[in-house]
């Protein structure tokens, strides 16, 4: 009876997979992991005998096991119950929130690229008699330490930005701004960046460091655009119980226009709503990541922005829009030309950056190889 | 390929079950040596042929043996087999390590010829070693089917890691073994209990072996070092029992009878019954096929220490191509001898406490040894145990860790001691038959349901934002 159950219990388990597997149709895309999954591989003598064969088949019946992501949920649920706080490298927040881990600082690069700041800080000084603004927006585990779990070894994200203010760099502090309003809905709970509400914020302490003053939040025609956004921290903890982000515009005051990498797309929205059917619904502010974006927006105050900046600019650059009459959006890690030719070529247009803003948040930017280009 | 692989469980071994209980008994042999071929090659086809050879070497060299018995031909046939056994593997194992220790002596800079080790050498080998020895020995006929020799040589449950199957054990099972259901049940219940120890006990205690064993500065810490050594000790012990359990399970549900490799080691009151639990087929391999003809402790005091010494370095030597092998194979002939001097008499009559903790600890500054290939590391490492450096008691990576795989920890615990088994042991005679199969059926689908959650989230790589 013991021998018989076990037995058949030990072949449906294996043969019903195995079956099921064969049955099920291959999926070539994971939305959840927005990558490409593996396909059965080509076969040749050649990639037999080189292991490739083997060691893509096997990442093939892994890619394509039936019901992949309900096991990968599994997992999860069963190591939070075994008092896991964190899976692929993000914790579950106590705040009901996922939180992206940074526990390794790269030092040597952090150092290094403080130094291209430093070293491109004082060229444009000399050059153009301008002053950089360094914004490094920390990332949510540092405006919520509380809510990792307890003894969680997070990189100490404001003595990161101290380091920079330490070395002389004209440095935007928007830590105390985002910990004063961490009660609203400055950052996704299923997504690494920040909400619009978050980058404004930062934006009014930005205006304020210069001197100025930015129009209440409220004063911004806004509008969600999705309410069903699952990002990044999402997809990296397989976790099903989240509940999900909002996608807030906040659009300019005056119309603009935008012209991608010279012309090569243009654009009457700082939006692209297309995004908002994928995945990667953050995308949906300034197209994604483009190297060399250029805003023009109808107010006449002739000032010129330049901005050097990751993902979480995205969000913030809405509110700057009503700021100047042009925002050259420059992404290191795309973009091809000498920096200094394309400054020289803006001057020469008559229109001459008047601003300049590096904008990254401390994870990104204390890894990032691409400040380089600054050199 | 690995056991612990939806590949195995779910493309090889159903393809294989068909085979193997679809055809009469007299073709299962067969059917297990191309299929032994097929799961070696998967992993290692071109290095397929080198273990093709080493089988025809000794099934020629066995039927040598057998025919001359007696005669100074059977000898030299099987000093030929050891010398060509240990030629293999001195070549495809070591080659590197002699001539870098050459090198590093002589100052030399011959190149190294950097050839990957064949997988599962070092098992195979001294399998086919023990079959020649013996048969040389009278212990065992000599094979005369050459399938049924492959089949042995090749048998996948044990191909890979073990355990090291002498050919005694197993010379009447090729020929003859018994297919019952019961059979069957037991091993894939062994089966699925080694899963678990590998997938779910051994992996997620050496991921934390792997963050503390890597941090750095302020990170760094007393607690960090100990609770970083212990989870390696969770794992080499999770892991290769872990393996040893699939091994023996399927092993079973073939029909044959393994012996067994892991008796709770971490039990242990002294590291000389440290080492009678331990990877017993390597240890037994190594008493019956080098202590004991080296005259064990037969020719007095002075060649027995000898002897010891010998086994022990070759034991350290076998498990890698390292020096830092060689020292911790040394660390324990040491501790063995000082033990047979007089400790062991001290610690039967001590506390058993105290006798525990010595053991836990020898072993764990063992680990340390075999650990780290490079001995500075190894030191610094063993250094940061005491607090060198002047590195915290505590930190938060350490707490972070601690506390975070507390309920693993206890597990951990828990599972290298009996009382699990005894617990099983103690309910199954009480239980009706009923009660117990729910129970066992439960745990069998629980185990393996879980495990392959574990697996598939292997390859879970989110691609993100790829522009980011």
């Amino acid at each position: 009876m013991r021998a018989k159950t076990l037995t058949v219990l030990f072949l449906v388990l294996v043969f019903s997979l195995s079956v099921l597997g064969l049955i099920l149709p291959d999926r070539t895309f994971s939305e959840n992991e927005n990558r490409y999954l593996e396909s059965f591989p080509t076969f040749s003598i050649k990639s037999l005998f080189d292991g490739d064969f083997t060691a893509d088949f096997e990442t093939y019946i892994t890619d394509q096991f039936p019901l992949r992501d309900r096991w990968i949920a599994m997992k999860t649920a069963v190591e939070r119950l075994t008092g896991k706080r964190e899976a692929g490298g993000v914790y579950f927040g106590s705040n009901g929130a996922l939180i992206e881990k940074f526990d390794k600082l790269d030092e040597e690069q952090f150092t290094t690229n403080i130094g291209y700041l430093q070293a491109y800080s004082a060229r444009l000084q000399e050059k153009y008699g301008l002053t950089p603004r360094i914004m490094l927006v920390p990332t949510a585990s540092a405006i919520y330490k509380d809510a990792l779990p307890r003894f969680a070894p997070e990189v100490d994200q404001a003595a990161l930005i101290q380091r920079l203010c330490d070395a002389g760099l004209s440095v935007v502090d928007v830590t105390n701004a985002l910990t004063a309003h961490r009660d609203e809905y400055i950052y996704y709970r299923t997504d690494h960046h920040w909400t619009s509400l978050g980058a404004y914020y930062a934006y009014a302490a930005y205006r304020e460091m210069l001197g100025d003053s930015a129009a209440s939040y409220d004063s911004y025609t806004s509008e969600v655009m999705s309410n069903e956004f699952y990002g990044t921290l999402f997809s990296k903890v397989g976790a099903k119980d989240i509940l999900a982000d909002t996608l807030t515009a906040c659009y300019p005051e005056l119309p603009i226009h935008v012209s991608y990498n010279l012309g090569q797309s243009e654009s009457d929205s700082y939006y692209e709503p297309s995004y908002l059917d994928t995945k990667d619904k953050y995308s949906v502010y300034l197209n994604a990541n483009q190297s060399l974006s250029v805003i023009s927006g109808g107010v006449d105050n002739g000032r010129h922005l330049l901005v050097f900046k990751d993902s979480y600019a995205n969000t913030f650059l809405q509110f700057a829009v009503n700021d100047y009459e042009t925002i050259h959006v420059i992404d290191l890690r795309y973009f091809a030309m000498s920096v200094d030719a394309y400054l020289e070529s803006v001057a020469q247009s008559g229109e001459a950056i008047t601003d300049v803003l590096v904008l990254y948040n401390t994870k990104n930017f204390s890894s990032d190889r691409n400040l380089f280009w600054l050199k | 390929m690995v056991f612990s692989s939806l590949n195995f469980l779910f493309v090889f071994l159903p393809i294989f079950l068909l085979l193997y209980f679809a055809v009469p008994r007299s073709w299962k042999n067969t059917i297990l040596f191309i299929t032994s071929l097929i799961f070696y090659a998967w992993g290692e086809p071109i290095y397929v042929v080198l273990m093709l050879f080493s089988t025809l070497v000794d099934y020629t060299h066995g039927m040598i043996v057998e025919k001359h018995r007696g005669t100074k031909k059977a000898k030299i046939a099987l000093i030929s087999s050891v010398v060509i056994n240990l030629a293999l593997l001195g070549v495809f194992k070591y080659t590197d390590f002699i001539l870098a220790t050459i090198n590093s002596l002589l100052g030399t800079s011959i190149p190294l010829p950097g050839l990957p080790l064949p997988i599962g050498i070092s098992f195979y080998t001294f399998q086919t070693m023990s079959y020649t020895i013996d048969v040389y020995r009278g212990e065992a006929k000599a094979q005369k089917n050459i399938i049924s020799f492959g089949a042995y040589v090749a048998l996948f449950p044990q191909l890979i890691a073990g355990p090291i199957v002498r050919y005694q054990t197993v010379a009447d099972q090729l020929n003859e073994r018994e297919h019952t259901i019961d059979r069957f049940a037991d091993g894939a219940q062994r089966f699925v209990v080694g899963m678990a120890k590998k997938v779910l006990l051994a992996n997620n205690i050496g991921a934390v072996w792997d963050t503390l064993s890597t941090v750095t500065g302020s990170e760094q810490s007393v607690l960090g070092a100990w609770l970083g050594i212990i989870a390696y000790a969770f794992q080499i012990y999770f892991d290769f029992s872990g393996y040893s359990d699939m091994a023996i399970g399927l092993g079973h549900m073939l029909g044959f009878d393994f012996l067994e490799n892991f008796n709770y080691p971490y039990i242990s009151r002294s590291i000389t019954e440290f080492w009678r639990r331990w990877h017993i087929s390597l240890g037994t391999w190594f008493k019956e096929y080098v202590y004991i003809p080296l005259g064990g402790n037969r020719r007095g005091i002075g060649r027995q220490l000898i002897n010891i010494g010998v086994v022990w370095l070759l034991t350290g030597i076998w498990h890698g191509a390292s020096w830092n092998f060689a020292a911790w194979g040394i660390y324990y002939c040491i501790l063995l001898l000082i033990e047979k001097l007089f400790l062991l008499k001290v610690l039967k009559s001590a506390p058993r406490w105290i006798s525990h903790v010595y053991t836990l600890i020898a072993v764990l500054f063992g680990w340390v040894l075999f650990a780290f290939d490079n001995f500075s590391k190894g030191i610094a490492y063993f250094g940061q145990l005491f607090g060198a450096g002047s590195i915290a008691l505590v930190s938060d990576t350490a707490l972070y860790a601690l506390t975070s795989n507390l309920p693993l920890l206890v597990i951990l615990v828990i599972a290298s001691l009996p009382v699990g088994r005894n617990l099983y042991h103690k309910a199954a005679a009480k239980l009706s038959s009923g009660t117990l199969t729910l129970v066992d059926g439960v745990l069998m689908a629980a185990g393996f349901i879980l495990c392959i959650a574990w697996l598939v989230t292997s390859t879970y790589n989110p691609f993100l934002y790829f522009r980011f």
